[in-house]
């Protein structure tokens, strides 16, 4: 019988048929063992999002002071949206079109670093960069490219920039918990979002966005 | 005329990989078609409701799931749909509501049916202001099922919706504060990233893991639903003995995508589009889970984590769940193979099933149990995870 090259010999027959077998135990294993696996990335990732917890429990005091800034900026905005919401009926009556509309006439003169003043672009920078960095950050870094308008192929592309609204047809990206835990709180009508590595500030509700951040996040997306 | 070895060979050797790749995916082109057999039981006073996710395209699939949902409330009424995000894919003007919502689902509203919304990575948070979702005003909310029928509500059962594509330190302090005064025995979570899944292209989401889950077994989540992968997955009750369902195929699908081999899966069903269906009564939660053409796809029965044990069998009262999956008829589409779809730590027979024909032959590859499973089985007591 003409057998084939790999074949020919005892020894080679021998080699081939291990290695096939070997294939068919791995496969069969391959479950529990990523079960495993993941199990171990999970524990990883829940005791980084204890950190993350610790850390916006005790921020440092000269943080806490700019921190204190950057809120007095986000409250004056949110005094903007409230006016204008009530100047037009308040949310029953108003649609995020027509607040969008209100609200950009009030800001005309709004530009970037208004409400993420420069003090604070070094802190969110650190603070995001912290918890998409390293080994265990691989759920978080892939949380921000879920979703991302600049990553996902059924998105219509969002462009950062001050009064822009953020379109209908775009995705929201995931923002991990363990980055919202670390960052400065919001009020309900302002949102962190990612676009690309920009982090955006955007109105929940007008789906305006009121400021950007280039480059807030290490490079991480599919693009 | 000789044609060359080396085209001979990659010819023979593309069939040997096409036949290998069949045997493992059986349906590689057609659904076969069943009528729906009910298998819940439809007991007075029960709690019913169907799960739908990723739904909002406008597509011949969601169309298709509405109407199956619409012929399957003829014979099993239920008064509420939990929507698990995704909603609205693409544009949201009052036309694509109409189209990607208000068309597919029209029997259903038309007959009063409650649909309650969670926000998915595709949605607009501004979806929260739309009527027919029910979401009032809020990303995040709770609420017990709407009223049957004799005007009553039943507080027994609770639902907590979840934005977990921003799960900030407020929604948080809220779920806290929220699960800690519920006193309704059973707690059913829906939010759109799963906590487990077995998904190639999402899977879980670990993040978001690592800050529920923990005030689930806290405060006693009894389910979770959720959506994000593309396809019908029943993941084996995890801590706690809560049990997690991915439902994501109401309108997506994303074919193949559940992870073969993975431990997680007590079920899995990622070939065609579909919903579910749950009634829960007393301690029991019933559900079965239909594709578009009709089929069961995964029927059975929950039992409550921390609910004391049926008197009629002798399991010990710490026993957090027993999850009983009902054998489905042999005409239902096919489901990977590879998948397994009974838990080995999962009893394959219970007192509390719901009766089932024995002349109904179960189909193989559901109910052969791992050569693991057949050592667990001897015991009919599951041991708590």
């Amino acid at each position: 019988m003409n057998r084939p090259p790999y074949l020919r010999s005892g020894a080679a027959r021998f080699f081939f048929g291990l290695t096939v077998a070997l294939c068919l135990v791995g496969s069969s294993m391959a479950g529990p063992l990523q079960t495993s696996a993941e199990r171990k990335t999970a524990e990883k990732v829940a005791k980084k999002v204890e950190r993350a917890k610790d850390r916006a429990a005790h921020e440092a005091k000269e943080e806490l002071e700019t921190v204190r800034h950057f809120q007095k900026e986000v409250a004056r905005y949110v005094r903007v949206h409230e006016s204008q919401l009530e100047r037009l009926g308040g949310q029953k009556a108003v649609t995020a079109q027509g607040l969008a509309a209100a609200i950009t006439a009030a800001r005309t003169k709004a530009k970037q670093g208004d409400v993420f003043i420069p003090e604070i672009q070094p802190l969110l920078r650190k603070r995001i960069t912290e918890q998409l960095n390293g080994p265990d950050a691989l759920a978080a870094r892939k949380a921000v490219i879920e979703g991302n308008p600049d990553d996902e192929k059924e998105s219509v592309p969002v462009e950062p920039r001050v009064n822009a609204v953020y379109p209908s047809g775009a995705t929201r990206s995931t923002v991990p918990a363990s980055v919202l835990l670390t960052l400065p709180p919001l009020p309900e009508c302002l949102h962190y979002r990612f676009v690309g590595r920009d982090l955006i500030l955007v109105d929940s509700i007008a789906q305006i966005i009121v400021d950007f951040l280039q480059n807030a996040t290490p490079a991480i997306g599919a693009k | 005329m000789k044609i060359p070895i080396m085209i001979r060979r990659s010819v023979v050797l593309a069939l040997a990989l096409f036949a290998v790749a069949s045997s493992l995916r059986v349906d590689f082109f057609a659904q076969s078609v069943a009528p729906t057999t009910l298998k819940l039981p439809l007991k007075e006073g029960s709690i019913r409701f169907a799960v739908i996710g990723d739904t909002g395209r406008g597509n011949s699939g969601q169309n298709e799931v509405g109407a199956q949902m619409a012929a399957v409330h003829k014979e099993f009424p239920f008064n509420l749909v939990i929507m698990l995000g995704d909603n609205i894919y693409g544009a949201d003007t009052p036309a694509d509501m109409e189209r990607k919502f208000g068309s597919p689902y029209k029997p259903l509203l038309d007959k009063g049916v409650e649909f309650r919304a969670a926000i998915g990575n595709h949605d607009s948070p501004n979806q929260r202001f739309y009527k027919p979702f029910n979401m009032g005003g809020e990303r995040y909310y709770t609420f017990h099922p709407p009223k049957n029928a004799d005007g009553k509500s039943d507080v027994s059962v609770r639902f907590f919706a979840l934005d977990t594509n921003y799960l900030d330190k407020v929604e948080i302090d809220w779920l806290e504060k929220e699960l800690g005064s519920s006193v309704s025995p059973w707690k059913i979570a829906f939010f759109h990233h799963p906590l487990y899944s077995s998904g190639r292209t999402h899977g879980s989401a670990l993040e978001t893991r690592a800050i529920l889950e923990p005030l689930f077994v806290k405060y006693g989540m009894s389910v979770a639903f959720s959506g994000h992968d593309h396809f019908y997955e029943r993941i084996k009750p995890q801590k706690g003995g809560i049990g997690y369902w991915v439902s994501g195929a109401g309108g997506s699908l994303r074919k193949n995508d559940i992870r073969v081999g993975s431990a997680l899966t007590a079920k899995g069903f990622d070939t065609d589009y579909h919903f579910m269906i749950v009634e829960i009564a007393g301690d029991e939660l019933f559900f079965q889970t239909i594709s578009r053409r009709g089929a069961t796809i995964d029927s059975g029965v929950f039992r409550r984590p921390g609910a004391a044990a049926p008197e009629a069998v002798a399991t010990p009262s710490e026993a957090p769940v027993l999850l009983v999956p009902v054998p489905v008829p042999a005409a239902v589409p096919a489901v990977s193979p590879a998948v397994p779809a009974v838990s080995p730590a999962v009893p394959a027979v219970s007192p509390a099933a719901p009766a089932v024909s024995p002349a109904v032959p179960a189909v193989s590859r559901t109910v052969r149990p791992t050569p693991r499973a057949r050592r667990a089985q001897p015991s009919p007591t599951p041991r708590p995870r």
